[in-house]
């Protein structure tokens, strides 16, 4: 028999870190090729599919295909897409990167990787201190 | 009669306060511990510790609600988040250390000699 | 893994970004020397591996770095009247550099900020994996 000591925050929470980690693979890509001729700008989208399956954005939904969002459910197997950025200016030698805006983009997803690895490390130290017995004898 | 002393007392002072003033205040205190006195009969401690432990666990529900919008980034509010956090934590933690002495009390009677 | 990919990724824009500058300076330092021809780095995205052979996960394709492949040598060149000139040709004109030195100047303030932007992603992804680190303590 196996304990799930893990619950969905804290589920929801690893993910978050590891989709933002990601998410800095692409950043970073897209800064160091924002001078590279014809190269397209790239993003990973991960928000939906989380707040999906943590039925956030409104009443449960039952799941009636294999390849629908896993509404309620499997967070572990949320991967996050990776596309090419829509709706940018495409310069003269073809690049689409807005260096600002990742610039912004990196910003945010560092404060959020680091707000989601304080809250897991708290949420730890709480179930810590309640499996030492509550501090008690 | 104890009233009154504090009034001379007041008086004696003669800062200026008004004595009637206080002596409506006290009358105010005095009456309110009647009524919590009152309260108590109705009220048990068990009620007192299982309003703890609901009061633990909804904080707790709310903090979990606040992390996984975070998570998703669905709610941007971070200081929220982490109040609401230290919140449930403050309150399993005073609700452990409650338990605690009850456990150490229940002991302690157990061990007294009849 | 991921952020250290990252500051890999962000490690190659700075190198990039350094031939642009060294580039450009040579132009400006040599805007009237005659028969110099302007130079001009061409990146190129690079796909970021740590060695050949590693099994293609998702993020190797995404996860592209850039790279000088070359730099192009001009071949125009600005016909000066100057006959007295040692280097003048027959007609009595000195080629010299097809090289603008206000676009030069502009262009290395540009290069200058795309370097900083890739030291801002490195200290990001540094900061963290330093916090990752933290979870646990």
């Amino acid at each position: 028999m196996t304990i799930k000591v893990f619950d969905r925050t804290l589920e929801a929470l690893s993910k978050s870190l590891d989709m933002r980690s990601e998410r800095q693979v692409i950043i970073s890509s897209n800064i160091a090729n924002s001078d590279t001729p014809g190269y397209q700008a790239q993003e990973l989208d991960f928000e939906g599919a989380l707040a999906n399956a943590l039925t956030l954005d409104g009443s449960p939904v039952a799941r009636t295909h294999d390849k629908h969002f896993a509404a309620g459910g499997e967070i572990d197997d949320i991967q996050g897409e990776i596309f090419n950025q829509v709706n940018n200016v495409v310069r003269e030698d073809g690049n689409t990167v807005d260096r600002d805006a990742e610039m912004a983009s990196l910003a945010e997803n560092q404060l959020l990787y680091t707000a989601a690895a304080d809250m897991l490390k708290k949420k730890l130290a709480m179930l810590r201190y309640a499996i030492a017995d509550g501090g008690g004898n | 009669m104890s009233n009154m002393g504090i009034e001379f007392g007041m008086k004696s002072m003669g800062g200026g306060m008004d004595s009637s003033r206080i002596r409506e205040h006290m009358e105010n205190l005095s009456s309110e511990r009647a009524g919590a006195a009152e309260d108590a009969k109705g009220a048990s401690f068990g009620d007192f510790l299982q309003n703890l432990a609901q009061e633990a666990n909804s904080s707790q529900i709310t903090a979990d609600q606040k992390l996984n919008e975070v998570a998703a980034g669905r709610n941007k509010d971070l200081h929220g988040a982490v109040l609401a956090m230290e919140k449930a934590d403050v309150n399993f933690r005073l609700l452990a250390q409650v338990r605690n002495k009850v456990i150490e009390a229940y002991r302690e009677i157990m061990r007294m000699q009849v | 893994m991921d952020l250290l990919s990252s500051m890999r990724i962000s490690a190659t824009g700075l190198a990039a970004q350094d031939v642009r500058i060294n580039t450009i300076s040579s132009n400006i330092a040599n805007a009237e020397t005659p028969g110099y021809q302007r130079k001009d780095p061409i990146f190129s995205a690079n796909a970021d591996r740590e060695n050949f052979g590693e099994i293609l996960s998702r993020m190797d394709e995404k996860a592209q770095g850039v790279l000088v492949t070359e730099i192009v040598e001009s071949d125009k060149m600005r016909l000066h009247y100057d006959p007295r000139h040692p280097k003048a040709n027959a007609e009595g004109y000195v080629e010299m550099p097809d090289v603008n030195v206000v676009q030069e100047t502009a262009n290395m303030l540009a290069a200058s900020r795309a370097y900083e932007a890739n030291i801002t992603a490195i200290n990001a992804a540094k900061s963290m994996a330093l916090k990752a680190l933290d979870i646990g303590k």
